[in-house]
């Protein structure tokens, strides 16, 4: 029973980053709360789990992502525009000229996420957004320690390239 | 581009996250401090790592959240509670069957009858939840294993 009331609390700690996660990476809200569901199962039913919380987020996010991309080879994704529809208006109160350049540079980098290799993207949303550490990328993506920082890298050259094609173009 | 401007250029990303050793770091902030071009690109990063940063997480509701608490160990007890329930009827009904058959004086042709109508609605119970299993094997939201 302590298990349950220990992983319950992570997960309730850990879970809302996730999610928009993989609400970013399905463009879907249904199917990430799916992906949720599915992750917090598989995740109850391992027979160690880390109880320390950084580990626990670490594998949480790891195994998001693996179901994430499972179901995008399922679907063969329907990549929808349903991602800049969603109104914003939830901090309207601030000065409005912040708020709106805020509003300017969120739309435009989102674009430019948009237009990476789901590598690039994945890797700069878990450092950045995220907050997750070398050492912890290197365990989520499976790879070596040492090629996050030059994959991340690469990733932030092709995205400043595609911020500059979109300034250009506007 | 100087041969020591790509290879400072390279550890831009980790100098930017602090990810480098204390050497390597001095070294960048030595360089950029005399290179106006990677000071740029630089300042570039740095600039686009702020506005990743500020980009709006989509939050589950209380509502939502809840069910993904709530929904693992009740499996486990729902398991457990259909279990007793199908044993329990299955005894009583296999008793009552029993005691019908060998002790009860009513004729055997309205035995009989009785046990087909019963037997008939049991049948029917099974079918649908026949289809319901078979539904729920195919069905395509199912959880994919790690």
């Amino acid at each position: 029973m302590t298990r349950i009331r220990v992983v319950n609390q992570l997960i309730q700690q850990h879970s809302q980053g996730a999610y928009a996660m993989a609400v970013q990476m399905l463009r879907c809200k249904d199917d990430a709360q799916d992906v949720m569901q599915d992750a917090c199962y598989a995740l109850l039913r391992q027979a160690r789990l880390p109880k320390d919380s950084s580990q626990f987020r670490m594998l949480l996010f790891k195994v998001v992502r693996n179901k994430v991309i499972d179901r995008v080879r399922a679907q063969k994704v329907r990549r929808s525009e349903s991602w800049n529809e969603e109104s914003v208006a939830a901090n309207e109160q601030q000065n409005p000229e912040t708020y709106w350049q805020q509003q300017q540079a969120q739309t435009s980098i989102k674009k430019a996420l948009a237009a990476l290799s789901l590598e690039h993207r994945d890797i700069i949303l878990l450092k950045d957004w995220q907050g997750f550490s070398y050492a912890e990328i290197a365990n989520i993506l499976e790879i070596e320690a040492g090629t996050v920082m030059s994959r991340l890298h690469r990733a932030r050259l092709a995205l400043r390239q595609q911020m500059k094609l979109s300034e250009g173009e506007s | 581009m100087t041969e020591l401007c790509s290879s400072i250029e390279a550890k831009l990303s980790g100098y930017l996250d602090g990810e480098l050793t204390q050497q390597e770091s001095q070294r960048v902030h030595n360089h950029l401090q005399q290179c106006e071009q990677c000071n740029q690109l630089y300042r570039d990063l740095k600039s686009m790592q702020q506005d990743v940063a500020q980009l709006e997480k989509k939050t589950m509701s209380e509502e939502q959240l809840e069910t993904l608490m709530t929904d693992k160990p009740a499996k486990t007890f729902e398991w457990a509670g259909w279990l007793l329930l199908i044993g329990g009827i299955a005894v009583i009904v296999g008793y009552l069957a029993y005691q019908f058959f060998t002790q009860d004086t009513t004729a055997l042709w309205l035995k009989l009858t009785i046990s087909a109508i019963y037997g008939g609605v049991a049948f029917l119970l099974l079918t649908v939840l026949r289809q319901r299993l078979i539904a729920r094997k195919t069905d395509r939201y199912k959880g994919v294993d790690l």
